[in-house]
């Protein structure tokens, strides 16, 4: 009798197990972030800027053509994103069309008053400005508990006279200023701007 | 010829260039033996043991770049304009040869927040013009003021190649360090001692062979300098 619950316990577990895997959400965080914007949103801004103070100073803006809030912690963006900051006294850019950023808090009134950044991802001819170098890209996500800035796609790194591609992607550690490329990659250094 | 004549010539700190070779190729073969012609595989008799210093000077031998029998070309003279129907290009001057593009390629690229300087890795190839760099692993230096390459550093299982039309001037080198000064137009080959691995740069031009622990190479004069040599060979083309 209990040899034969044991065995019906397993066979239950197993079956549940098997549930799990099989029905498990498969869609990457940007993918449910997009589905999340079936739903209407909460909030509408056009032509918006965002600044950032420290202190009595503002050290950082973003600003796109259109915006839109959804319930509770997520931000979608379109059109001509434009991002600026300073940090370690060197302004860092970031353009691109579209972007979508998670953020810590539970409700949109507390993302207004202190949002955290979580996870952003843009998309769509990303351009960033580092260091007077310029990286071109398809899709880019930041995740912010790691401050790392990582893409699978091909990416171009444009400096003074110099030109890498990279054909499978990059990572960028923000607070180490360490860029890492992968797959193939292929450079010009010329004596000539490329700018 | 002896390899032993020519090892005891290196040792002593001379240099000596291929018109001394081919003089020394001119030589009668020791009597009671024929003369047997050299390889590249094959070590001098009497090379000094790699690490130690034969003499009290430093072993330093250089090869230059002879365009024409008894001409030798001094370190730091500029190479002379190619004839016309001669099949070569008007010689380029140094500036414009290091203004040539780099062209790099790798499996893997590391830039840090040090400024002007970029790390790659597997299968690297570097190739300027006609030289051209293979290596595990490279870190390339920029000048940003001049906005070109200052040096390259690549290491592990290195090959250096220089293409030439005249296959007597083409280079292919050998080690496990080399330092391509780019400004300055110039080589250094190391050999790093290893376990399994003696440490030996190899260099060879047209038909001759120059080992050692360390080989300086000047691009635009072709003067070879070796620190450290094991042997100079020219095998083939002898003189029976």
């Amino acid at each position: 009798m209990i040899k034969s619950a044991t065995v019906w316990g397993f066979l239950l577990a197993l079956a549940l197990a098997v549930g799990v895997f099989f029905g498990r959400d498969r869609s990457t965080p940007l993918e449910a972030l997009k589905s999340s914007s079936d739903r209407s949103a909460r909030v509408r801004l056009e032509d918006f800027v965002f600044y950032r103070y420290k202190g009595q100073a503002v050290n950082a803006n973003f600003s796109a053509k259109l915006g839109l809030f959804y319930e509770p912690n997520i931000v979608e963006m379109h059109g001509n994103l434009h991002g600026e900051q300073y940090r370690r006294g060197k302004l860092e850019t970031l353009r691109s069309e579209i972007g979508h950023a998670i953020f810590s808090s539970n409700s949109l009134n507390a993302l207004m008053r202190d949002g955290t950044l979580v996870r952003a991802y843009v998309e769509d001819n990303v351009i960033m400005e580092l260091d007077g170098n310029l990286l071109k890209t398809e899709q880019a996500e930041y995740i912010a508990s790691r401050q790392i800035l990582r893409s699978h796609r091909a990416i171009r790194v444009i400096g003074p006279s110099r030109v890498f591609d990279g054909d499978d992607g990059f990572t960028y550690d923000v607070d180490r200023e360490v860029l890492t490329m992968s797959g193939l990659i292929q450079g010009v250094v010329s004596g000539q701007p490329r700018y | 010829m002896d390899n032993r004549v020519i090892s005891i010539v290196l040792a002593s700190g001379l240099w000596l260039s291929p018109v001394a070779l081919a003089d020394l190729d001119d030589l009668d073969p020791p009597a009671g033996g024929t003369a047997k012609p050299a390889s590249t595989s094959e070590p001098a008799p009497s090379k000094p043991p790699v690490g130690s210093k034969p003499s009290s000077t430093p072993a330093t031998s250089s090869l230059s770049a002879p365009t024409k029998p008894g001409a030798k070309p001094k370190p730091g003279a500029k190479p002379a304009p190619g004839k016309p129907g001669s099949g070569k290009q008007p010689a380029a001057t140094d500036a414009q040869r290091k203004k040539e593009p780099v062209h790099l390629r790798s499996k893997g690229l590391r830039a840090t927040r040090e400024k002007g300087v970029v790390e790659l890795s597997e299968d690297v190839v570097v190739t300027q013009a006609e030289l051209q760099l293979k290596s595990d692993h490279a870190k390339v230096s920029f000048d940003e003021a001049a906005d070109e390459v200052k040096q390259v550093i690549v290491t592990g299982n290195v090959k250096v190649t220089k293409d030439s039309p005249d296959p007597k001037d083409r280079i292919v080198a050998t080690g496990d360090e080399a330092i391509f000064y780019n400004t300055e137009r110039k080589i250094t080959l190391k050999g790093v001692p290893a376990k399994g691995n003696k440490g030996i740069a190899q260099l060879v031009r047209g038909k001759d062979t120059v080992k050692g622990k360390q080989i300086h190479y000047e691009l635009d004069t072709g003067w070879i300098s070796v620190d450290g040599v094991e042997g100079v060979m020219q095998p083939g083309d002898k003189k029976h």
